[in-house]
């Protein structure tokens, strides 16, 4: 009886680990012919806040983001700063208002996301791990 | 009056003082509280602009921070330049808050720093605080005043009238305190009304005091005159001898008998005394045994040189402590001389003044008691008889006389001679020596013999008696003075039967 349970709760715990990584196992990825390897966490806020719109080569780079409402927007930005994605909302509205900083671009898709990066070399963007292929390099992958 | 309008005055200035110090500082505090909360309010505004080093952001958060009226100058400065700056902005008064990154909490970006605007928030406080103390002293003196006038009225006046009536009552008179209608029942009317019983109270203690007090005079009065003219002398003296009262009769006696009063008892008795060592005995007695005691003493008046008697009596008395003698005095000089004279009269023949043989008994009795050596000598007159018969018993009486006192001429004073009855004579020598004895017999002899001279009818008549004496000694012949006497008589008789007019000694 005791051997059932244990053996149950254990797919019960396989099961919610595979939808968690499902959902939020983001990479941030560039173009493969960007010579970035690899980014940094702090780097990465600053590019996605509109602090500094270049990589730490000094190269410019185009964040990309998808738009308003999309599911992978929502994880992205709270996994990234910790705040709620209406905080990160009332945010770019501040500082619109002022026209220093723009947010990044958007897109509505993941596929549109992909081919957006494949043309361009300066791109950066994120996406579900599943969804890596060989024209992307992936430059941080969000710890588990 | 006036001490309560000015303590109400100093309250109200304490109070309204206070009242502003508390009401300005709270003002201060709470302009310290909304600069905080002014700069908590754009510090998120804040920290975006420091994040993203936008200038424009940063001097909209510095203007929006100064359009506040208690806020003078602000900053906004990131970790290395300054984003915004108002102007009339220095560090030295800043307050300044951290900026943390908006998405990187635990780091800190940079600063806000903000000039509170010290001289309007003070003028500002300055001003609530003072209306405020307005508002409280418009409420509070008509208040004050009020309860001034009213304890005035109320409380201090009725008081004063109170206190004012007291002063010129004197306790112990028929005086009381009047009560206003108004107070007849108030707490004033209570303090009046307990006065009024204290008082008929301290008027009864003082009329018993007074009839008590005139009790006492009138007693004292009556001891002082049972004391003073007591016909009894009577002296008061300490236990030390201080004479301390004399009453009348005393000061009379004592005066008539040449003593002092002043001087100390019983000194001043004793120097008159004639048995002083008795009186100091007795009176020393007395204060030992603390009991009364009598005794008599013979004084010799130094101005007349009399005696006088006195009976003292002595007796102890305690008061407060203290023991004091009383000393009673009485002149018994007049009875002793009655006694004398009695006792005299008893002892003595009328006719010749000798000890009649009563007398001589008790003498010669003390004698024998005290085993004195005496000879007696019996003497009987010889041919008496015809002369009473041939003359008369004046005659007989006339010899009696003239014998007796032949006789008390011989005999010293220290001897004795008495009429033993009708014709016989005794008389008793204190010695034993035959010499002297047959001498004073020998002499007896003669003087009897000697005629005596009697006046009758004109003429001078000699009365001639003789007589015959027998002798005894005691203790030599007998113990008893009946024996002595019978003695004697035996040898008396021998001569009376032979020669007649003679003497002999008794011889067994």
């Amino acid at each position: 009886m005791n051997r059932v349970l244990s053996s149950l709760s254990l797919v019960l715990v396989l099961i919610w680990c595979s939808f968690v990584s499902a959902e939020s196992n983001l990479v941030i990825v560039v173009n493969k012919h960007n010579p970035i390897e690899r980014i940094e966490k702090r780097q990465l806020i600053d590019m996605y806040m509109g602090k500094y719109l270049a990589f730490p080569n000094g190269h410019l780079a185009v964040t990309l983001d998808y738009t308003k409402g999309h599911n992978l927007r929502d994880i992205f930005f709270e996994t990234l700063t910790g705040r709620s994605i209406t905080q990160i909302n009332a945010y770019w509205s501040r500082v619109k208002f002022s026209g220093k900083a723009s947010p990044p671009q958007a897109y509505p898709t993941i596929d549109a996301i992909i081919d957006k990066v494949k043309t361009t070399p300066s791109a950066i963007a994120y996406i579900p791990a599943t969804a890596v292929t060989d024209e992307l390099k992936v430059v941080y992958r969000f710890a588990k | 009056m006036i001490i309560l309008s000015f303590s109400t005055f100093i309250f109200s200035a304490v109070y309204a003082y206070i009242y502003y110090t508390y009401v300005f500082e709270t003002e201060l505090r709470h302009s310290d509280e909304a600069v905080s909360q002014i700069s908590q309010t754009i510090s998120s505004t804040a920290s975006i602009a420091a994040y993203l080093e936008d200038k424009d952001l940063a001097n909209e958060v510095v203007n929006g921070l100064v359009s506040n009226d208690i806020i003078q100058s602000a900053a906004l400065t990131n970790q290395q330049t300054v984003l915004a700056k108002s102007i009339l902005f220095t560090e030295r008064d800043a307050q300044s808050f951290n900026l943390p990154n908006p998405f990187i909490l635990q780091e800190n970006i940079g600063f806000i720093h903000v000039v509170p605007n010290t001289q309007f928030i003070r003028q500002n406080a300055r001003e609530i605080a003072l209306s405020s103390v307005q508002t409280l002293l418009i409420v509070i003196i008509p208040m004050l005043l009020l309860f001034a006038v009213f304890s005035f009225l109320l409380i201090s006046k009725p008081l004063g009238q109170l206190s004012q009536q007291l002063t010129s009552i004197i306790p112990g008179s028929a005086h009381r305190i009047k009560i206003s209608e108004d107070h007849e029942h108030t707490e004033i009317g209570k303090i009046g009304k307990n006065i009024n019983a204290m008082l008929s109270n301290t008027e009864m203690l003082f009329e018993q005091e007074r009839s008590l007090r005139l009790e006492i005079e009138q007693l004292e009065k009556r001891f002082r005159l049972m004391f003073e003219r007591s016909s009894s002398p009577t002296l008061l003296v300490r236990e030390q001898g201080d004479v301390t009262l004399v009453n009348d009769a005393a000061k009379d006696l004592l005066a008539g008998m040449g003593v002092d009063c002043e001087e100390r008892f019983p000194d001043n008795l004793g120097q008159y005394c004639k048995t002083p060592d008795i009186l100091y005995t007795f009176t020393e007695n007395s204060i030992k045994q603390k009991q009364v005691m009598q005794a008599e003493f013979e004084f010799t008046n130094p101005l007349t040189l009399s005696s006088v008697w006195l009976s003292i009596i002595i007796l102890n008395t305690e008061s407060d402590g203290q023991w004091y003698f009383q000393v009673f005095l009485a002149d018994i000089t007049s009875r002793k001389t009655m006694l004398n004279q009695l006792s005299h009269r008893a002892q003595r023949d009328s006719l010749t003044s000798l000890y009649n043989r009563y007398g001589a008994e008790l003498t010669l009795i003390d004698w024998i008691d005290s085993n004195t050596e005496f000879s007696l000598l019996l003497l009987d007159l010889d041919e008496f008889k015809p002369i009473n018969d041939i003359y008369g018993h004046n005659a007989g009486d006339e010899v009696l006389k003239h014998v007796a006192q032949s006789i008390s001429y011989i005999v010293s004073n220290s001897d004795l001679v008495c009429r033993w009855g009708g014709d016989e004579f005794v008389v008793a020598i204190k010695t034993s020596d035959r010499h002297t004895i047959n001498n004073i017999a020998q002499q007896l002899l003669e003087a009897i013999n000697t005629p005596t001279l009697y006046e009758r009818n004109g003429h001078q008549l000699k009365l001639h008696v003789g007589v015959s004496i027998g002798i005894s000694h005691f203790p030599t012949h007998a113990n008893t003075l009946k024996g002595l006497v019978e003695c004697a008589d035996v040898a008396m008789y021998s001569i009376k039967k032979t020669s007649k007019n003679q003497f002999t000694f008794y011889s067994t």
